[in-house]
């Protein structure tokens, strides 16, 4: 149906909770499914994550079907077919990539093995015939924090810093827990801090401050969260200590200070990054990107600094199928080869691997 | 606790699983970055709680895993990743009630936090392999 | 027989085939625990250069039992390749296809087993008749806890591609379900450790969310926050959590004003996927302490005529059905049909007055 020009790609997205399917066209978007959303049986209610991936198993191909029929299109019209093909938990990977196979295999059309990572940020180019420029994408989810250098999404991607050790995502979870919030944490914590004061409690901003030339060189751009998920763990256990369990007042403001600590430090090391490359471009994504404080703030430094910020709308920012068929789609239009028979999944590939032999 | 970490990895061999507990803000995942570094990971290691594993090569494959997010699953555990603990050494952060599904005997370290610089471990361990290792 | 494609990850060998008239077309395997997404992936490329490849008119694909890494990838890859063609993709038990094959070549003289490796010293394994019929449900286990009766036992041995499309003539080894066999008293994590405590208004969104799960009509914040504005003078409320986490999985509450006054209990709901595990009784039980702390002589209680599981956690609790509501609870479905209220009460003891 489409050409190497406007492509007709199914994106698969199996690489650690969700399983998404999504449908690109060249650059516009026609589908976007989350099996969550689709085999809620299969899923406990989205209370736990289902590890086992027995859940993608059987959640993949009513997902396809959904994805098939709210882009009226039929899998003979598809071009290609893409899929994560790292980094992930081996298994879910194991399942999407497996699935994908069948399909391009059955269909007789080609394989595209794709980066996550490099995914979340082809995904803001849909829907946009802009020419799409060399850009800093600072990329934020429960497993995921990093600072990249972007030259082109299919082919060049660069790590500036990562974290060293919790990524941002997941200490919002693990704080929203501390602070009695249901499922999901990181929403749920958004939603409370809104009414709480974000200057309450200065909480630690790491890997800000160096004391020598050569440990900012190695660590300016890399973040740490484990000190400050200690800090607000300490903070909270001390106040309960002393005046018993915590106020809604009381809970709002840790909640608020924390995430604010969070973003400072997260947009003060993009916007940094963008200067030093002499880049004008700002890319937001992830799924803390649907972060109201990250967004807000983001607006905010990027103007400061004269800078163009691009944040995907929230639900294309947590894990998605579309993401993935968007990268398949520019990649197809960039003219790079398809992944050779044999894909192998990589649990622990870089980001600078973009595409799969 | 790095240093701890190092001497611990020196006397890990292959198959050894070690549990890690503790609250949060102990340093679970600080230790097992010790140990990964003892036995030579080059990767930076990082928090495995969302992807619940991740496998490293250091002088010998390294699993470092964090049930965490497993703690309220009914159903499922580490036992559905199938990962080769039998031919590396494996790390599981908040694992205790997990240990039985991957290995019958276990090393158990568990961190309990005295105050903002200081930590106390309480060691103890189930199973022949363990029953003479000591620092 | 309609021309099959054939795929088996389910032991540390890879395979695949392509069935044409009851003679193999073309095969190919690749051994390897850890690589079946490869494997499978290069063996059907060499499949394409086959002519028949276009003309496929189904796939069948082993179902194990096998280590769930493995199985997952032939199955994920045979139900999308399927949907891809239009045809239809039957499942089948593997272990068949290697005793099938088994008794076609060996001429068995008695019953057998088949075992495969089922990795940490354990097996999968079933009993098969001397025709290759399957007279066990396949099963897991620690090879010494498994009694082979002095029969052979086929060990070492792969699925047959030829006898997998056979199967799929036998409802016996046809499944619909992959066969991720685990031990029956598995090392299934025990449920974490919990922790009974008061409720408090900070609990109220996780409660709220067990309360949307499990009933039709339920409550809303202002009524939870009115019963909590109620203690301690007039209720009692707890919530279960687990201690490591702090997430409340249950929680109960119960009218009890005190002075001489009977008590009620207003609601024990445990999270629909911890039911079964005791967290209701140990809940009951509070409750049932609370009421006599505060001398109620009577404790009542109303439940669902439907709820088997509840009113036998109170009968053997000693609460004794006295009456029935009819038409008292509403139903999501049917919609038009209400549930009765079963009334029971427990004698505690004080005397009234």
């Amino acid at each position: 149906m489409g050409n190497s020009s406007a492509p007709l790609v199914l994106g698969i997205e199996s690489s650690c909770d969700e399983t998404g399917v999504g449908i690109v066209l060249g650059r516009k978007l026609l589908a976007n499914e989350i099996a969550s959303s689709v085999a809620e049986h299969a899923r406990f209610g989205g209370v736990v994550p289902e590890v086992a991936a027995r859940a993608h198993v059987d959640a993949i191909l009513p997902a396809i079907e959904r994805a098939l029929a709210t882009a009226k299109v039929k899998l003979t019209d598809l071009d290609a077919i893409a899929v994560t093909a790292g980094p992930g938990l081996a298994g879910a990977l194991l399942v999407g990539a497996s699935a994908a196979n069948g399909l391009a295999a059955g269909l007789g059309i080609p394989l595209y093995g794709v980066n996550h990572l490099a995914a979340h940020v082809a995904v803001e180019y849909l829907d946009s015939d802009q020419v799409i420029p060399p850009t800093i994408a600072l990329l934020v989810s429960g497993g995921h924090t990093s600072i990249l250098k972007v030259d082109e999404v299919t082919d060049a991607v660069t790590v500036m810093g990562a974290t060293m050790d919790d990524a941002a995502g997941e200490a919002f979870d693990k704080i929203a827990r501390l602070l009695g919030l249901p499922f999901p944490g990181g929403p749920e914590l958004d939603r409370l801090a809104t009414t709480g004061n974000l200057n309450a409690i200065n909480f630690p901003r790491a890997m800000t401050l160096f004391t020598d030339e050569g440990d900012r060189a190695n660590k300016e751009f890399s973040f740490s969260f484990s000190g400050l998920k200690s800090a607000v763990a300490r903070h909270i256990e001390l106040a309960v200590k002393k005046d018993g369990p915590l106020s809604q007042n009381a809970r709002a403001d840790i909640a608020a200070s924390f995430q604010e600590a969070v973003v400072d430090v997260l947009l003060s090391k993009a916007v940094l990054a963008a200067k030093r490359e002499g880049l004008e471009h700002l890319l937001v994504a992830g799924g803390v990107a649907a972060n109201s404080r990250l967004r807000a703030l983001a607006i905010e430094r990027s103007t400061a600094a004269g800078l163009k910020l691009a944040i995907p709308s929230p639900g294309l920012c947590t894990d998605n199928g579309a993401m993935v068929a968007a990268l398949g789609s520019l990649a197809i239009q960039a003219g790079r080869p398809a992944s050779a028979a044999g894909l192998a999944v990589d649990p622990g590939a870089a980001v600078e691997q973009v595409l799969f032999a | 606790m790095q240093l701890f970490g190092l001497k611990l990895a020196a006397n890990f061999q292959i198959g050894d699983l070690i549990i890690l507990e503790g609250p949060l803000g102990a340093g679970k995942t600080r230790l097992a970055q010790s140990i990964g570094k003892g036995l030579l990971v080059k990767n930076q290691i990082t928090s495995p709680t969302f992807v619940i594993a991740k496998n490293y090569l250091g002088r010998v494959p390294f699993i470092h895993a964090d049930a965490y997010r497993l703690l309220d699953s009914p159903t499922g555990g580490l036992q559905d990743l199938d990962l080769d603990i039998e031919n590396s050494i494996t790390v599981v952060e908040w694992g205790k009630n997990f240990a039985k599904q991957l290995n019958d005997q276990y090393l158990l370290i568990t961190i309990l936090i005295v105050d903002d610089s200081k930590r106390e471990l309480a060691i103890s361990s189930v199973g022949e392999r363990w029953k003479s290792f000591n620092l | 027989m309609k021309t099959s494609l054939v795929i088996d990850t389910s032991t540390p060998r890879t395979i695949a085939a392509i069935i044409e008239q009851g003679f193999v077309t073309w095969s190919g395997f690749h051994d390897g625990a850890t690589s079946h997404g490869e494997a499978l992936g290069k063996l059907i490329e060499e499949a394409k250069n086959e002519s028949v490849f276009n003309s496929i008119e189904q796939v069948v694909v082993g179902m194990g039992p096998g280590p769930f890494t493995g199985l997952r990838v032939g199955i994920a890859f045979a139900r999308t390749f399927a949907m891809a063609r239009e045809i239809p993709c039957i499942g089948v038990v593997s272990l068949d296809a290697i005793g099938g094959a088994a008794s076609t070549l060996a001429e068995m003289a008695s019953d057998f087993y088949v075992i495969t490796d089922a990795r940490r010293k354990e097996i999968y394994w079933a009993k098969y008749q001397k025709n290759g019929e399957r007279i066990s449900e396949p099963a897991v286990a620690k090879r010494e806890e498994v009694d082979f009766e002095s029969l052979p036992v086929i060990e070492f041995g792969f699925p047959d591609p030829l006898t997998l499309v056979k199967l799929t003539m036998h409802s016996n080894s046809v499944r619909t379900q992959p066969l991720y066999l685990r031990k029956p008293d598995a090392v299934l994590p025990k449920l974490a450790e919990l922790k009974y405590r008061a409720m408090t208004n900070f609990d109220l969104g996780a409660v709220l969310e067990i309360e949307k799960q499990l009933f039709p009509d339920p409550w809303n914040l202002s009524q939870f926050k009115e019963e909590l504005a109620g203690v301690p003078k007039t209720r009692s409320y707890f919530v279960a959590e687990v201690a490591a986490t702090q997430k409340i999985l249950a929680f109960a509450g119960l009218f009890c004003p005190g002075g001489g006054a009977d008590a009620d209990i207003q609601t024990i709901s445990v999270s629909a996927q911890y039911q079964g595990n005791g967290i209701g009784q140990a809940l009951l039980d509070l409750l049932i302490n609370a009421a006599i702390e505060r001398s109620a002589p009577t404790i009542f209680l109303e439940v669902r005529s439907e709820n088997e599981q509840a009113r036998a956690l109170y009968a053997k609790n000693g609460f004794t059905q006295i009456s029935v509501r009819k038409n008292y609870y509403q139903n999501v479905r049917p919609h038009n049909k209400r549930s009765d209220a079963i009334i029971m009460q427990k004698l505690l003891g004080a005397s009234h007055g």
